[in-house]
């Protein structure tokens, strides 16, 4: 066995240890916490370096058990999973760094980073997942690493949002399971492959591979909160912001559209799934849900609401982009995995800080809140521009790739609407946040003359933000650099048409 | 190391923005664009750099137009830097203006030297987006609308042109400049181009931003405003559509052109206030050189030509009106003042064409280097020439009844007298302006309209230059404030739909984004009629 046998293994333990130890501390070794959270995110984040280099140099590295005859459970990196590990290594840190700030003094917190550092370990577990069933396993284990996080806060919203969480996505787990089952049935092991491996065996019914797929979809499409399965995430806000943080950009709701990115391209491949006539249903669904989204957020004063919602519509730039038949259409989605992980992660940052340091929840309470943390809201700023899609912040190169590809699929007439639209409205939600932050006056009702001077924020939690907004605007402004996403998803994109 | 001339334009605000502001280095604010102005003067002709760091990989260059442009839209600038410097006020003092002009400034310079679709939109985005911060500087509620205005319609302009974009890469298989010189683009790209910059050149139905932002802005800010930003729209439409490939859309400019341009002049003589009589002005000019540009792109084999000559166009359009501003900003500071009126009657006098200006020389010009197209064009030309000197008899009419208010004349003035001087004849040398009978008979045609129009705007005494204006211009201007009233079920409804937050601010307009898209799509649906036959 060679260091590559073991190197995804060890990136999945390096999250996975630290948590079941933490488990056993007590509440009051903060040090020795910290210590283990950072310690096995540093090491992580070395370990993930070793695989980006490998995988970029094609090398072969996997885990695999065989459970039984035909049921392996494998872990494998391709440029699609180490995208996707990098972002939840990266961010996994920061979020620390930021909730060991954020939870300073908070009740339960070794419960907290315990299943943290779970919910971190499923996640890279199902990004290195190397084929579907080990994939199912990991995002039935985020499903419930995730409850407890959701329902940290412990009073009677927080329980209700975590259960309506739990009831979405088991029933879409159980979805999810019934098709990879039937699949596996039909189609034998379902190991991925670039290209996919359903276009090559033979004999199968389109009808039945159709039910399936959307069977898979619709259990993935849950985590990914497609419109109509998106219900549990506006709720599920009431989570401390590390965690929705985590949830919106890397963990839960990136895991559905990745789950999707996979089944369509690696399992299903893409020229065969539009040979079936699978991708415009989802095409459709993607872009309504895009369009939707918005207009839901447009209403919401709650600031936390109206991101949530805004991930809503944003995740669903992923899934089209793996609904568009084309290289071009593969990039944008899968580029926007990691920009929309950057972009959404520094907004809920700064929406914790704003909670945190003012008391700030609403967005009619935001007047003027610029002058007072400047640090923060420039941070803001940048996350919000992208996600408007101006450049040149991160979210700009998304949404080119994506109209260019649904230009070369023939189908710009009805996407780049859906694409303007989205950003359109993007604008009439973000805009508004913007010009109170900057240019309204801070509020005689909220806040006494006396607090209208700068707040500090402490350094943990105003420096992950900071972090974050520069790396999606530099993303976005060296996109054409070397290992940064946009060539890491062209890669991608290479090997999945390479046929 | 020549690259730099392409690099330090754009970078020097924006490394100027990290220091300012203090007040030590408050100078420096007049230093940015200065390597503009170095780089336009000494960088060798042809220069490229390739930044394949920046985005998708950048190009820059600099030809014959970018020269041109990036001469004096830095001069612009600079006059205005000045000016803010030399008259401080409370506007113009916030960190937050100053961060809005330097970021503005920057994106102009890009935008000028990019040679691919993806830097050129990032300039212009950054150019649009942060003037935004200078429209509101004055901070009073008639600027916060403006430049609600202003923000809704160029975030409309620039989907559009990212739309456009999309569609012009994809049918020239690259974003390069060049990319496009020979691939045919369809009719949505060129739709959506016209209507991305459109809106920077106030085509009607895509103005409603303009006078308000106008008069809201200080005066440094509507200098640029109405002259290097203008000027990036029609820079964008050289830059982006080949006359080569566009020949069937050509009729669409020119009737949009012809309309901006009487819209302009209808609106104009309606006006009370000497910065609206100059910001429709400008609607009137970008419709002239709108239509211009379609008689290019109707006479290919013409185009090298009538192209060259509507840069110059433009640009003396640039220098007239910016200097117009300033002068503007200085009548509103210092009241009327014997100086100050000559100096704003030889700009207008210019604007208008008069013999012997600049803006003589440069309808000659073009009128010498129409082909074919020359017949309409000079009629163009000459009826604008009427209703330009109109205009500015009506601008000068106003100027008459500010009040004076202190007979001193300080350093400043005599300054903006001596940039004025120059800018009436300037980009063309003193001798080319020649007299010409059609131009003395166009000047006093305009005078005499001026007469019959002049009590249009005139039911009220006029005392500041700021007063509201007429209720038929604020209906042409703002049908937004006309839906605003509110009494409408339907635009009830749909400010319920579009604009349900806010408790605090029940009276908040419908959206400006809202109507900007009900507008544009109108506008879309009246463009599509017109081409459909075709």
């Amino acid at each position: 066995m060679s260091f590559n046998n073991w190197l995804p293994l060890l990136i999945v333990m390096s999250s996975l240890v630290p948590g079941l130890v933490i488990f056993l501390l007590r509440e009051e070794s903060h040090s020795l916490r910290t210590l283990l959270n950072l310690f096995g995110a540093i090491i992580k984040l070395l370990l993930v370096g070793l695989l980006i280099w490998g995988v970029y140099h094609a090398e072969v590295i996997e885990t695999r058990w065989t459970l039984a005859p035909g049921l392996d459970l494998v872990l494998h990196a391709d440029a699609l999973s180490v995208l996707f590990v990098t972002l939840s290594t990266l961010l996994w840190l920061l979020t620390t760094i930021y909730a060991i700030g954020y939870l300073e003094n908070a009740p339960h917190r070794s419960r907290f980073f315990g299943f943290f550092s779970l919910c971190v370990t499923a996640t890279v577990g199902l990004a290195l997942a190397g084929n579907l069933f080990t994939f199912v396993i990991f995002y039935e284990m985020l499903t419930l690493a995730t409850y407890p996080l959701v329902a940290h806060k412990g009073s009677p919203e927080a329980l209700r949002g975590a259960r309506i969480y739990l009831a979405y996505t088991l029933s879409g787990g159980i979805l999810l399971l019934i098709g990879t089952i039937w699949l596996r049935n039909i189609a034998g092991p379902l190991e991925f492959a670039q290209g996919g491996i359903l276009g090559s065996i033979e004999g199968l019914d389109p009808l039945v591979l159709g039910i399936i797929f959307l069977l898979l979809i619709t259990g993935l499409g849950v985590k990914a909160a497609l419109v109509p399965l998106h219900g549990w995430l506006p709720q599920a806000m009431v989570a401390p912001a590390p965690v929705s943080a985590l949830l919106h950009a890397v963990a839960v709701v990136k895991a559905g559209a990745f789950g999707i990115v996979r089944v369509v391209y690696d399992v299903y491949g893409i020229e065969f799934a539009a040979s079936l006539g699978l991708l415009a249903p989802l095409a459709v669904a993607a872009g309504f849900t895009i369009v939707y989204g918005s207009l839901r957020a447009l209403s919401q004063d709650h600031l936390k609401k109206r991101l949530a919602w805004s991930t809503v519509s944003q995740v669903s730039y992923i899934a089209l982009g793996a609904a568009i038949l084309g290289p071009l259409a593969t990039i944008g989605g899968v580029v926007h995995l990691v920009h929309q992980g950057l972009m959404k992660i520094t907004l809920f940052f700064a929406a914790g800080n704003y909670a945190e340091t003012l008391g700030i929840h609403k967005v009619s309470e935001m007047n003027g809140v610029g002058r007072r943390m400047p640090g923060t809201t420039i941070a803001f700023t940048i996350g919000a521009l992208g996600m408007i899609g101006l450049p040149p912040v991160a979210g700009f190169i998304s949404k080119w790739y994506l109209g260019l590809g649904a230009v070369e699929a023939g189908i710009a007439a009805w996407i780049l609407p859906v694409l303007i639209a989205s950003s359109l409205l993007n604008a009439a939600y973000f805009l508004p946040i913007l010009y109170r932050a900057w240019f309204l006056k801070t509020g005689e009702r909220l806040q006494p003359a006396g607090e209208r001077a700068r707040v500090v924020t402490p350094p943990a939690l105003l420096w992950p933000p900071i972090v974050t907004a520069g790396l999606a605007l530099a993303a976005g402004l060296f996109a054409a650099l070397p290992y940064s996403p946009l060539e890491w998803a062209q890669l991608i994109a290479e090997r999945e048409y390479r046929q | 190391m020549s690259n730099w001339f392409l690099i330090i334009p754009w970078l020097a605000p924006l490394l100027i923005l990290s220091v300012t502001p203090g007040r030590a280095t408050r100078w420096l604010l007049v230093l940015a664009p200065v390597p503009a102005l170095a780089s336009a003067l000494l960088a060798a002709d042809g220069l490229t750099a390739r930044l394949d760091w920046l985005l998708l990989g950048t190009l820059l260059g600099i030809d014959d137009t970018g020269r041109l442009f990036l001469l004096y839209s830095s001069l612009a600038w600079l006059a205005a830097s000045l000016y803010i410097q030399l008259r401080p006020a409370l506007a113009t003092e916030r960190s937050r203006f100053r961060i809005a002009f330097l970021l503005a400034m920057s994106g102009n310079f890009l935008l000028i030297l990019a040679a691919d679709m993806l830097s050129f939109y990032l300039g212009f985005a950054l150019m649009g987006l942060s003037a935004y911060g200078m429209v509101v500087a004055a901070g009073t509620r008639a600027a916060h609308e403006a430049g609600r205005g202003y923000l809704g319609w160029t975030i409309a302009g620039e989907l559009a042109l990212f739309s456009g974009m999309v569609l012009l890469a994809s049918d020239g298989n690259g974003w390069l400049f060049t990319d496009l010189a020979t691939a045919e683009p369809g009719i949505a790209g060129v739709l959506l181009m016209l209507v991305g910059f459109g809106v920077k050149m106030a085509l009607p139905g895509l103005h409603f931003w303009l006078p308000a932002a106008y008069r809201a802005a200080p005066a440094a800010a509507a200098a640029v405003l109405s002259g290097p930003m203008l000027a990036a729209g029609l820079l964008g439409w050289l830059r982006f559509l080949h006359p080569a490939t566009v020949q069937d859309h050509a009729t669409l400019f020119i009737t949009l052109g012809i309309a901006g341009a009487l819209l302009g002049l209808a609106g104009g003589v309606l006006q009370r206030d000497a910065r609206g009589v100059l910001a429709w002005s400008s609607i009137a000019k970008a419709g002239t050189m709108t239509a211009i540009l379609g008689v290019a792109f109707a006479w290919p084999d013409s185009s090298t030509a009538i192209l060259a000559a509507l840069s110059l166009f433009m640009i003396h359009h640039l220098l007239i009106k910016s200097a117009l501003f300033l002068g503007m900003g200085e009548l509103e500071r210092v009241g009327r003042q014997p100086w100050l009126l000559a100096g704003v009657t030889l700009l207008a006098l210019s604007l208008a064409g008069a013999p012997w200006s600049g803006g003589a020389a440069a309808k000659e010009l073009l009128t010498g280097s129409l082909g074919d197209g020359g017949t309409v064009v000079s009629l163009l030309l000459m009826g604008m020439a009427a209703g330009t000197s109109m205009l500015m008899a009506r601008l000068l009419w106003l100027t008459l009844r500010i009040a004076p208010r202190s007979q001193k004349i300080d350093a400043v003035t005599v300054g903006w007298l001596m940039l004025a001087i120059p800018a009436s004849w300037l980009p063309f040398e003193l001798m080319q302006a020649g007299f010409s009978m059609t131009a003395l008979l166009m000047l006093l045609a305009g005078l005499g309209l001026f007469a019959i129009t002049r009590p249009l705007g005139a039911i009220r005494q006029t005392r500041t230059a700021d007063t509201r204006s007429f209720p038929v211009t604020e209906w042409l201007a703002t049908p937004i404030d006309v839906l605003n009233s509110g009494r409408h079920a339907l635009v009830r409804n749909l400010r319920r739909c579009l604009a349900p937050l806010d408790a605090g601010e029940k009276k908040r307009p419908v959206s400006s984004a809202a109507t900007s898209l009900l507008w544009l799509a109108l506008y879309m649906i009246l463009l599509i009629t017109l081409v459909a036959p075709a």
